[in-house]
Order: C-alpha cells, then structure tokens, then sequence
C-alpha cells in the first residue's frame, strides 16, 4: 500500500516537473522575444525564439530528441524565416549518409557472434581478472572503431562485462563497471565513428573545412588527445584496478549458448576490412567516405545480411533524424546572419583567447562543464557549437578545434544523471543486486575527466604545428 | 544443392558490384580535377562574379563535350582576417586540400593566393633563385600586419612535392615577378590591370560636368598589399591629359579623412580602389559603407571608383574590371591546360563595368553622357534617385 502510494506521489511529481518544463518552452523564448525584438528583425528573432523552445524542450528531455529538432523545421519553414533547401539540408548532406550507412554496419555487427566467441575463450581458459579487463576495454574501444552510438556499444558489450562480475567483490565489480563505461565513452570524439555528435560537427563545418577531417583527417588531428586519453586510462585501469581486483577467482559458468553463423561474422568483418582499407586508399581512388559507406551498406542488403524484421528493430532511426535536423543549424544562422551576430555577443572571450590561448580554452571547457550540470550531453554540445563555432574564426582558431574540445569535454560526466551508459549501468548493478562501490565510480570519472581536460591542454601545441590554431 | 544456387547468387552479386565498383573508379580516374581557390569569401560581390564566370565557361565546355570536371571551390576569407596568423592557417589549409586531392589545375583568384599558394606550386626555371623570390614574398605577405616572420612561417621555404598542378591565376593588379611566377613554366592567367583608357575617358567627362575647377587626379587606397600594389600601377600609368598626384595608402581612418582633405584643399578628383582594410580608432576595419558614404560627403570634387561594388557601397560611380571575365577566361585557360591546346598563357581584361547612382549625380548637379546611364541600367549597376541619401554610423562627421 505504501508502495503504490510513494509510486503515486513520484509519478505526480513527475507530472508537475512536465508541467513546469512546458510553461518554461513557452515562457522563455517569450522572455528572450522581449529581450532581443528591438535590436533584431523579426526572422531573426523569431528563429532564436523557438530555436530556444527547442532547446529548452531538450533540456527536460520532454519528447524524443528529434521532435524538437523537426518541429523547429517545421515552424521556421511555414514561416518562411529559412528556405526549405537550408532548413532540410540535413537531410541530404553528407551526414546523413555516412550515419545511415555506418548505423546499417553496426546493425549488422550486433547480429555477429563476435563477442560471443571473446566470451567463450575466456570462460574457456578462467583468465585473470587484469584479462578480463583487458577484454573489456579492448572490446569497448575495438567497438568505437564501428559503432557510432556510446549506449550502443555498451549494450553490445554488456553480456560479457556481466558474466565476469563477482559477487562479494565490491572494488573488482566497480574496475570492471569503471573499464565498461569508459572503454565505451572515453574515446568516442577521437574517431569520427564513435558517436553521432562526431557527425553533427562534421555538418556543422563547411564543405572545404569537413573535406578535412573525414575520417583519417579527424584521427590526425585528435591523435594526441586520443593518446593522452587512452595511456592515461590504461594506467588508471591498471595501476589501480588490476590490484583491487587480485582475489580468489570464481570460475565463470559456461555461456549459454548462442545461435552462430560463422559466414556472416566472417563477411561481416570482411566489410570491415573493406571500409579500412577504402580510408586509407582515399588520395588514390577519391570516392568519398560517404559514399563508400553507404555502399558497403547497400552491399549488406544484396547479400541479405541483414532482414527486414531486424533493420527495423537494430536501426537507430531517431539518432539519425536527430542529426539530419540539428546539422542544419549552421546553415540557418549563416542564411539568417546570425553566425556573426552570436560571436557578437561574447566580447569577452576574443581578448583572453588572443592573451593566452590556454587560458581561453580553460574558459571554454569550464563553461562546458557548468552547462552540462543542467544539460544532456546532446542538446549541450549544440548550443555550444551554435554559440562558439562562428566566433572561432574571430580569434583565429580552427572551427573543429572549438568543437571537438567542446565535444570531447561535454561528454565526459561525473555523476549518473550526465551519461545514459553510466546510468544504465549503474540501474543494472542495483537491479541485479551486484555490489560495486559509487564511490570509487565517482573518483575514476573526476580523474577521467580531469584527464579529458588535460588532453585538449597537450594537444594545443599540436594544432598549432597543425596550423589549426 | 541450396548452398550451390545461394553461392552461385552472392557470386554474381559480387560480379556486378565488381563491374560498378570498377566503372566508377574509372570515370572517377578520368575526371579533371580544378580547385579554384578565393583569397576572398562569398561576402565580396567580386568573388562570385567571378565563380559565375567560371561556371559559366564550365558549362560551356561540359556541352560541347570537353573532359568530365570536377570542380571544388576554396574561400580563404582573408579580407575579413587580415592578420599573419589567419593567413598562415588558412594557406596550411589550402595546402591540406592540394595534398589530399591532388587537383591538375589550381585556378587562384586575387593576389593573396597567389603568394600565399601559387608560389608554392610552380616549376620554377633551374637558374631561379627560389630562396630570394620567397624571402620577398614573405616581406610583401607580412608587410604591415606583423613583423617579417621565419620563412617557414606562411610555408614558403619549401615547395610542394610530387607533380605539380597547373596554376592558372586570375585577378592580378601588378606584374606577376613578385610571385615568381614569370621564372615558371606551369603558369598562365589573365590580369585584372585597371581599363585605364576607360578611366581616363571617365575622368575626362567627370572633369567636364563638374562646375568647378580639377587640378588633377589623386589615387587613394586602404594599405593592405593588393592596394599598395595597386597604387605602384597608377604611378606607373600616364594619366594625361590629368596630372597625377601622388598615391595614398591610408591604414586608419585619420589618414583617410585626411587624404579627403588634401584632395579638397588642392582641387584633385579622387580616384579610390581598395578601403576594406581601413581600421578605426578601436583597430576594427570601418564599414565600407560607412567609409564609402562618409567621402561622398565630403569630397569636393567628384570620386570615382575603380572597383565592382564601389556604388553598392554608396559611391556615386565606378569603372570596374568585369569579374564575370576573369572567372571566364581562368576556366578557359584551365581546360586549355586540360586539352593540351596551345593557347596565349597570358590575358588583360578586356570587359569592364559601369556603376551610377542617379541620386548623387544629381546632387552634384552633374550632367554626364547618357551612355553612362544606359549601360549602367543595363548591367544591373544602376541605382535611381532614392529620397534617402546618406545614412552614415560609426564614423565621425567631419
């Protein structure tokens, strides 16, 4: 009875907080109306008005995250504020079919039996527990290479991180929750296909500025901080996890089995090779990255690698509409002038950039940091990107550099409420009753997240020898 | 039996993608590639006359069945960057796109790139003194914006390697030596030097409709290297009939308001080209409205630009080089180099363009010859009479 009562008083609370959320959708782009109708014409200001009950409505996460997006297409096309070929440019550009293609690869690799097989030799040969780490990471970050989508890796490794988990074993289970999520999270804005926002800046960028950071090009110039990031976490891992985890070792139950189509996993990683090998023969055969994509995707269908039935139920329709309609948020603001007008509007910054560079990205990622205490990684990365992208011309500094340290800093996060994989993995380890230490999770994602900061701060001096900055 | 025909299937499958594959790496292998590279944006009307012309020529070509283009465009957006830094960054850029694309042509537009990214790419003579020719490109890049830098600095110690591409240039003021393109063998390009007959001509019937007494004519330019290289050609030139006053090349807003001056208290028509780059007192570049705006007021004697959106801008006239021509004729030259036609390598304007704005002829009380008129309305260039004439912000009045 108390139960279904305290169930009562959280959903009404619930009820109220979407209340609240829907009067801010409508009270504050009216606020900002007010504010800014006498200083810019009504297009303009109308567009920022509802592209802040967008964001707003992404800040409380009150529909999927591509409603907002589209509705605010919708409005500002039935407005006439934004032609209909900028307004849905995103949905034929670039992006949109490299992510569709990619999306189409990692459905098809989540049908193979890969991780399954990874599982079975380790059950097979009781490894150690600084193995099954190893396997861990190794399978998050091998992961980062193809699949687009943090949450989706984790999933994906999910049964293999579950079968090592021990119970009675609080700082061991916590190594490996730690080596879990941050094998899955840490190195996605390093390769351009480790996550969807990674795609979003790409569209944000013009044409000649994303023809250099197709895949190759992006690895390049965030080669450092990927290496910073990754010795950084190895030691981390290992230093202290490795010790922790040193107990008796319970021998694994064997795995259930699994239904294993040995020509698809080798087909499947075939395609892979493929990709690989298209991105490095790039200077020879000129085919865009786009379209070599979507054409091994195309390949998966002639060769019925994939069904119908699990098209449907593996493809992340949503991230993509997602993206298709954010990616065209550069475009509008350039279309209605308000690029320049918004780099305007932080004077501040252009001097202590222009004094000491370290100091103005220092500014930067604290305010990233500060903005994401309230906003989802997402809908953050975006109104920072819309904010600061323009104005990184005015201080002389690559557009990708901006967004790729606000990328990388915005997806980091400390507590659970930040980042969908560790709270989804922090609901399993309660629900399935695992001990692990919160504590020791929230020590590591300070330490991890300083140690994203301070690669943006060793890879300066790199860019600047690139010349991006 | 089932796994022979799934087999034998995903082998003829396999089949037609392999014939695809290979007929698009074919045509991809027989298309030309030209990269067109701006020093300017998209935000200077002269920058897309000039892709117009280019694709104008493209258009032309593809239907009388040249070779398949493909044809990428490059902003270096330098005029609303003028600092060594951006142009550093932005040159490393171009370079990034020529070493990944490998273009056979590289069309360069204005002369920022083409010292920025021409120099780098030619196939200069053995008795070239490449060492001497980057140390002064390197003077004339960073003259006035920063102190002389290492030669590494913008990227000129050393050529691009593996094969060349053809550099077709395009918008050039002056003489090409600077750029050490005359000691080259895979350049070719036409030259944007002013129309001087047709200046002159201007001058003359500007000198005829003005009431009052014209002593002669004064250049007056922003300072950035296109502008003081403009200067050096209007001292080279004879201006006769007109006697011709020394050149300004003002930096900041006190020396152009000056320079107005001067030209008032000794009778002299001003003759303006370049006034992008002319800071104010915050060390920002005043708009070119405003700036454009505030010397109609005051110049006494009638000002004549010499530049495509001098009378957008608020001028009351300009004689302009056609930037529709240039765009044209550096595609010409391009698919020249792609055939293998043996062509003039070097071309002078020959089209140019007249702007009018009716408003300030009048209130100068002007009566020019109707031609002006005429050609101005139709080229689109004209501006009637408007009730409004002057709105200026941000400059001082007076």
């Amino acid at each position: 009875m108390a139960d279904t009562s305290s169930i009562e008083i959280q959903s009404a609370r619930y009820a109220a907080r979407d209340l609240l959320a829907w009067c801010l959708v409508g009270l504050l782009p009216w606020l900002l109306y007010l504010q800014i109708a006498p200083e810019l014409p009504l297009h303009q200001t109308e567009f920022l008005c509802f592209a802040l009950a967008a964001i707003v409505m992404w800040i409380f996460r009150l529909t999927p995250d591509f409603v907002p997006g589209l509705a605010l297409l919708l409005i500002v096309v039935l407005l006439g504020i934004v032609p209909r070929e900028i307004a849905f440019s995103g949905f034929y550009s670039q992006v949109f079919f490299l992510i569709f293609g990619i999306f189409v690869l990692a459905a098809l690799l989540a049908e193979t039996a890969w991780l399954h097989r990874l599982e079975t030799v380790l059950v097979r040969k009781n490894a150690s527990f600084p193995m099954r780490l190893l396997a861990v990471v190794a399978a998050g970050v091998l992961m980062t290479l193809v699949v687009p989508s943090p949450l989706g890796r984790a999933s994906m490794v999910q049964p293999l991180v579950h079968r090592f988990f021990q119970n009675a074993q609080a700082a061991g289970n916590s190594f490996l929750a730690l080596a879990h999520i941050h094998g899955a999270t840490l190195l996605s804005t390093i390769i351009l296909t480790g996550n969807p926002l990674n795609f979003v800046l790409l569209g944000m960028l013009d044409d000649q500025t994303s023809n250099r950071y197709q895949w190759l090009g992006w690895l390049q110039a965030a080669s450092v901080a990927g290496l910073v990031i990754a010795v950084g976490f190895a030691a981390a891992l290992f230093v202290f996890g490795a010790k922790r985890g040193a107990g008796p070792r319970a021998a694994m139950q064997a795995t259930d089995t699994v239904h294993v189509d040995p020509l698809r996993d080798w087909a499947t990683l075939g395609l892979y090779v493929f990709l690989l090998v298209a991105i490095l023969t790039r200077p020879i055969h000129q085919v865009p990255l786009e379209w070599i994509v979507l054409a091994l995707a195309m390949a998966v269908f002639f060769f019925s690698g994939l069904t119908l039935a699990k098209l449907r139920s593996k493809f992340d329709w949503p991230t993509l509409i997602f993206v298709a309609t954010v990616v065209a948020w550069g475009p509008m603001l350039d279309h209605l002038g308000l690029s320049q007008w918004l780099a305007d509007q932080m004077p501040l910054l252009v001097p202590i950039f222009e004094r000491n560079i370290y100091l103005g990205f220092a500014i930067t990622m604290a305010g990233v940091f500060v903005i994401r205490l309230a906003v989802p990684g997402a809908p953050a990365f975006i109104i920072l990107a819309t904010a600061l992208l323009p104005f990184a011309q005015t201080i002389g500094i690559s557009p990708w550099v901006l967004g790729f340290t606000i990328l990388t800093v915005s997806e980091g996060f400390i507590w659970p409420y930040q980042h969908g994989v560790f709270s989804q993995n922090v609901t399993m380890l309660d629900a399935e009753r695992i001990s692990y230490r919160m504590s020791s999770l929230i020590f590591f994602n300070v330490f991890f997240y300083l140690l994203r900061c301070g690669a943006i701060f060793l890879s300066i001096p790199f860019w600047k020898a690139l010349n991006l900055i | 039996m089932k796994h022979v025909f799934v087999l034998a299937k995903f082998a003829v499958i396999g089949a037609l993608l392999f014939v695809v594959g290979r007929l698009v790496l074919m045509q991809n292998d027989a298309q030309a590639k030209i990269l067109v590279v701006h020093s300017y944006n998209t935000d200077l009307a002269w920058v897309n006359d000039v892709d117009d012309g280019i694709r104008r020529a493209a258009g032309t070509a593809q239907q009388s069945g040249g070779p398949h283009l493909n044809l990428r465009t490059h902003y270096m957006n330098l005029r609303n960057h003028p600092d060594c830094n951006f142009y550093k960054n932005a040159a490393a850029e171009v370079r990034f796109t020529l070493d990944d694309w490998k273009p056979e042509v590289i069309i360069l537009v204005d002369d920022l790139a083409q010292a920025l990214v021409g120099f780098n790419q030619l196939a200069l003579h053995e008795n070239a003194d490449r060492y001497a020719l980057a140390q002064r490109l390197n003077d004339w890049i960073s003259g006035g914006r920063c102190a002389t830098p290492a030669l590494d600095f913008f990227g000129l110690d050393r050529p691009a390697d593996g094969p060349l591409p053809a550099v077709v240039f395009a918008g050039v003021n002056g003489g090409t030596a600077l750029y050490g393109y005359e000691q080259a063998s895979n350049v070719s390009g036409i030259f944007e030097r002013k129309n001087y007959d047709a200046l002159i001509e201007t001058l003359v019937s500007l000198e005829r409709a003005y009431a009052g007494d014209v002593a002669g004519i004064m250049m007056l330019n922003d300072a950035s290297p296109t502008a003081i290289t403009e200067s050096e050609n209007y001292l080279a030139q004879d201006w006769g009939p007109f006697t011709a006053a020394a050149p300004v090349n003002a930096a900041n807003l006190a020396q152009w308001e000056a320079a107005v001056a001067t030209a008032n208290a000794r009778d002299l028509m001003l003759l303006i080209a370049n006034y992008q780059n002319v800071l104010d007192t915050n060390g920002l570049p005043v708009p070119a409205e405003d700036l454009v705006a505030w010397t109609e007021l005051h110049a006494k004697l009638p000002v004549l630009g010499v530049n495509t959106r001098f009378v957008a801008d608020g001028g009351m006239m300009t004689v302009a080089i056609a930037g529709s021509e240039q765009g044209e004729v550096a595609m010409e030259l391009a698919l020249a180099v792609l055939n293998g036609v043996d062509t003039d390598p070097l071309r002078e304007a020959k089209q140019f363009l007249i702007g009018l704005n009716q408003s300030l002829v009048r209130k100068r009380g002007l009566a020019l010859p109707a031609i002006y008129e005429a050609f101005s309305r139709e080229i689109g260039s004209f501006i009637p009479v408007v009730d409004d004439l002057y709105v200026v912000q941000g400059v001082q009045d007076g």
